[in-house]
């Protein structure tokens, strides 16, 4: 049967999109979800509707109003499984039980000082277990906001700012990634983010000055964030900046479902780069989240331009990287900025491409997987050094925490 | 008997969904930010607060049409009033940088031309993916009205579940995303 072809009555987008989708207020449900994850893939719908509810229960309690029907019959929707308690109140209490549970939380303050006491508690701080105190103060206090707000899946960065008095706006800013505006003392702030720059990075960098309106020691009315400190787990970096990485990090991929995806005892980028795909994370993110997790000896190495920039190490490799003479020519990475091709996956190299000369002695050989980034003049590589290959010796050494090194 | 509400059965979720999607597309000629730092999304929120907020539910009749129809009627009234703002507060009339958004007038020689622009991009976009070029092709056959999906099955003789997961494919990929959504999706 042949179709008559009709004239556009809308803009070409919109009309291509009516053709495939027919009118918004029809579609199936499919299709729905299909158009509302490619407009909006980072927003759950469900925790929106949540918010906005009880927001506006909160408004009708203000002014002494009834909640209508409408409005109390989300609280019984079959679709919306809602966890958290309604009223705006509720989100000034979650907000202060956050703050209190706050490892920054500063006691200095004590009226009582008792001695004793207070050794007691540095004793239990020194009993806690070893995988503790390898976490960063700023990814407890991510962590507990989580837990505290029940977001036990990839959790919703633009819901949690709505649900903590944040509101994101993406402007093209030329100097910067994210800035942090404030006033003094309000329970409320502007998020602005660099419109420029892909959704995953947006999303960090959310986290990211999320992170700064929440720690503590970090107040400041306004925090300008350029793109060079953000996704950066270098030590050298201004120690509120390593905070709200640290925080920002454990917000968009946390610990707690990260191990659940990774294959901890099998370092390599490609599975890494799998689950960063999965959770809308950059891969330096969840290769920073894999050291934090894994107990196999590696490290990551962040170069730009030819020159490793900065690395980060498991606290289980007792060897120190070359860092300043990083990457070797001979190296994948270093292979990568002559423009040849290298192999996908882990590939084994000698130890003295990343090593310096007396702890490549010690090594038999490591394994390295480097990526480019395309349209950047940036590589990653991710160096493993497999237990066997260490002197069982070296493995004894004192636990140190994850390092960061910055050359 | 138990008197049953409107409200009783109502998916939520499924209307604030219809009012984001719609929201994108009303405002689809406006800059990314409008009148002040309003944007898609603020409008769709705006629209699903107002309803909640309105204690009679701003007046909905179900015997008068459903309620993602009322509500997105709502959406583009409010999306009218943001946009006429912003026409006068935009900035100069002799700036330059000025933004621009007027759309082609509808049936025009430029809107034809626009549109065979659009869907040679995304022919490009695709590439050999026979099956969504198939898709393409077959949406200038669709009424764009009701049933499309069962129009698209019948044109291209496959089952509708097929044809659901070859839309969720099309729109997966991200460069034809960057030209349906071209302010947003530009990176």
């Amino acid at each position: 049967m042949a179709r008559k072809k009709r004239s556009l009555k809308r803009r070409p987008e919109s009309e291509l999109l009516a053709r495939l989708f027919g009118s918004v207020t029809n579609l199936e449900n499919e299709d729905l979800d299909t158009l509302y994850n490619a407009i909006a893939p980072l927003e759950s719908a469900k925790s929106v509707v949540n918010i906005l509810t009880s927001e506006s229960e909160a408004r009708y309690r203000g002014r002494r109003q009834p909640i209508p029907n409408h409005v109390q019959s989300i609280r019984t929707c079959k679709t919306l499984s809602l966890t958290e308690p309604a009223e705006a109140t509720s989100r000034v209490q979650s907000m202060a039980s956050a703050a209190a549970a706050n490892p920054f939380f500063d006691q200095s303050d004590n009226s009582e000082p008792d001695a004793r006491n207070v050794a007691e508690l540095v004793d239990e701080l020194d009993a806690d277990s070893r995988e503790r105190e390898s976490v960063h103060p700023a990814a407890r206090l991510a962590e507990k906001l989580l837990d505290h707000f029940g977001m036990a899946d990839k959790p919703d960065v633009q819901a949690l700012c709505r649900l903590l008095g944040l509101r994101v706006r993406e402007k093209k800013f030329h100097s910067f990634a994210g800035i942090l505006i404030r006033r003094e003392h309000a329970a409320s702030g502007i998020i602005g983010v660099n419109a420029a720059y892909d959704d995953v990075y947006k999303r960090f960098t959310v986290a990211h000055e999320i992170g700064h309106f929440l720690i503590p020691s970090d107040q400041k009315p306004e925090t300008r964030c350029k793109a060079g400190l953000i996704e950066c787990f270098s030590s050298k970096l201004d120690s509120p900046e390593i905070a709200a990485n640290e925080f920002a990090a454990e917000l968009v991929l946390p610990r707690k479902i990260a191990e659940k995806h990774f294959d901890l005892n099998r370092p390599s980028l490609s599975q890494i780069a799998q689950v960063a795909r999965e959770f809308d994370t950059d891969l330096v993110v969840a290769t920073q989240r894999y050291l934090v997790l894994t107990n196999q000896p590696c490290a990551m190495v962040w170069s730009e331009r030819g020159r490793a920039a900065w690395s980060c190490a498991t606290s289980s490799l007792p060897f120190e990287l070359a860092l300043g003479y990083l990457p070797a020519t001979a190296s994948m990475a270093g292979r990568l900025f002559a423009g040849k091709q290298v192999s996908a996956g882990m590939q084994e190299m000698g130890s003295h491409l990343w090593f310096d000369t007396s702890s490549a002695a010690r090594i038999g050989s490591v394994f390295e997987e480097s990526v480019a980034f395309p349209g950047t003049h940036n590589v990653l590589s991710l160096v493993w050094v497999p237990l066997d290959h260490i002197d069982p010796q070296e493995q004894e050494l004192p636990h140190r925490g994850q390092r960061e090194k910055t050359s | 008997m138990r008197i049953v509400s409107p409200w009783d059965e109502m998916d939520f979720e499924r209307l604030y969904k219809i009012l984001r999607v719609a929201a994108e597309a009303v405002v689809r000629d406006a800059p990314q930010t409008f009148n002040m730092g309003c944007s898609a999304q603020d409008l769709a929120h705006e629209t699903f607060s107002t309803f909640l907020d309105s204690p009679n539910a701003l007046g909905w009749n179900p015997a008068r049409g459903t309620i993602e129809k009322f509500l997105t009627a709502v959406l583009w009234r409010k999306a009218r009033t943001h946009l006429r703002r912003h026409r006068k507060i935009g900035g100069s009339l002799d700036d330059p940088a000025r933004p621009q958004f007027q759309a082609i007038a509808a049936g025009s020689v430029d809107a034809e031309v626009q549109f065979d622009n659009l869907r040679a991009k995304i022919y490009d976009a695709v590439g050999d993916d026979q099956e969504l070029r198939d898709l393409i092709a077959a949406s200038e056959q669709t009424s764009g009205q009701h049933n499309v999906n069962q129009e698209l099955a019948e044109i291209l003789g496959k089952p509708v579940s097929q044809i659901v997961n070859l839309k969720r494919r099309l729109l997966n990929n991200r460069k034809v995303a960057r030209f349906l959504w071209p302010g947003k999706n530009d990176r």
